[in-house]
């Protein structure tokens, strides 16, 4: 685990956990917050007309894509496990019903089989990072 | 446990009910560098599996006996519940532990166990539409397990900055400490003096001054005097020495650290106190042993 000494403007300092970690799931993390928003704000638009409206197909298309790199792409740092898990478990829809996890887990095709098989994916990573 | 209004059939029995893992490969136990491994699998959370596949195949058991009996079916069936419940809430206290609960909850929430059932629902998620608090259980698995390996990750990191050379602070501590009773000790004994004098100062008449400092009594109290004070000018300067050696001392360890922090902002009888002035002198000390510690941590 590694940490970043932030400098604010009056002086203080306050050690963060890294932003700078190269782990890829972080990345993958990222992105998918981002899209998970773009669908959202897609529905919430005004002038929305239907789910098949191009500006809530393509958020939609963006967030599958970040589901799918979210759930098969191996975390490669203890903290990208905890920060994976932790993501998984808040929030899908701001509705306090479905987590990201239980939400995606409804999926079917490769999307479903990367979610329920995400939890081996995920215990290979943590072994493959606890030996090296 | 808590009960519920299931029925007892296969189907709705099987509903809840989760796989039986096989643990995870005992050779990747051996190899976790400096995180919170164990040799021997002393982690709970082994047992906690081992007991989900040992009730899941009590209910298997009970399932194929179509002798059985029904109350004994549902006893069965509530251990099982309760087995999975554990499964789902049980914190691993090593990475392996929490590598094998991983692998655990993803299995199939049969594992072959039952070949009727054909759901393709794993541990982890079998739980997913059942409108109860289980729900919540499974729901919340991945920000309890997140909590937990964040914890592990700490405690290694903090283990692997700890050198293995003594913490200077203690020293620090000690000196700052034990200079400290000479310094009263002086202190006291020249006021002692001081109050003794045979002929203390009443005026500042030039005549008067003259006539008391002839005075053999005079003479005698100021020699002790004196020597009262070069004693005490001697411990005070020990003591303000030790107290600035303490205070740029940087601990090298997590427990130094804390023993800093507490030396100069508790309050302990029979030590004297610091001021503001003082702990501001600290902070940049703090600083960098935490900045020190911390890139010991990255290399």
């Amino acid at each position: 685990m590694s940490a970043t000494l932030i400098r604010f403007p009056d002086g203080r300092e306050h050690f963060a956990p890294s932003r700078s970690s190269n782990d890829p799931i972080l990345l993958a993390i990222a992105e998918h917050r981002a899209a998970l928003g773009a669908v959202l704000a897609a529905f919430a638009r005004v002038d929305r007309e239907d789910d098949e409206d191009e500006v809530t197909a393509s958020a939609q298309a963006r967030r599958m894509d970040a589901e799918f790199a979210l759930f098969t792409t191996a975390p490669t740092t203890i903290a990208g496990v905890a920060a994976l898990l932790a993501y998984l478990g808040t929030d899908a829809r701001d509705n306090k019903e479905d987590t990201i996890l239980e939400y995606a887990a409804g999926w079917g095709d490769d999307l479903g089989e990367a979610v329920r098989a995400f939890p081996l994916h995920l215990a290979a990573a943590l072994t493959i990072i606890a030996a090296g | 446990m808590t009960s519920n209004s299931i029925t007892p059939s296969r189907r709705s029995l099987l509903a809840g009910i989760a796989a039986a893992a096989t643990p995870i490969a005992p050779a990747l136990a051996s190899a976790m560098g400096g995180l919170p491994a164990s040799p021997t699998p002393v982690d709970p959370i082994f047992a906690v599996i081992a007991e989900h596949r040992a009730a899941f195949r009590a209910l298997v058991d009970i399932l194929e006996d179509h002798q059985a009996d029904p109350a004994a079916e549902t006893a069965t069936s509530w251990g099982l519940e309760a087995a999975i419940r554990a499964v789902l809430t049980t914190q691993p206290t090593t990475i392996e532990g929490a590598a094998a609960l991983l692998h655990h909850v993803g299995q199939h929430e049969c594992l072959g166990m039952d070949r009727e059932y054909e759901d393709r629902e794993t541990v982890l998620t079998a739980w997913n539409d059942i409108e109860d608090e289980r729900k919540r259980i499974a729901q919340d698995f991945p920000l309890r397990l997140a909590s937990t390996v964040r914890a592990m990750a700490e405690t290694a990191t903090l283990r692997r900055i700890e050198p293995s050379e003594p913490d200077p602070i203690y020293a620090a501590i000690k000196a700052e400490r034990e200079a400290y009773a000479p310094y009263c000790i002086t202190k006291a004994v020249k006021r002692r003096i001081s109050d003794q004098d045979p002929h203390p100062p009443r005026h500042l008449a030039r005549k008067a001054i003259a006539e008391r400092l002839a005075q053999p009594a005079h003479k005698a109290w100021w020699a002790e005097y004196q020597k009262a004070e070069d004693a005490h000018r001697v411990a005070a300067q020990v003591y303000w020495d030790a107290r600035e050696e303490f205070l740029v001392t940087q601990p090298t360890t997590v427990a130094g650290l804390r023993a800093f922090v507490e030396h100069i902002d508790g309050f302990t009888h029979g030590e004297a106190g610091w001021d503001d002035d003082e702990k501001a002198l600290a902070f940049p000390t703090l600083a960098t042993a935490v900045r020190s510690m911390i890139g010991g941590a990255q290399s």
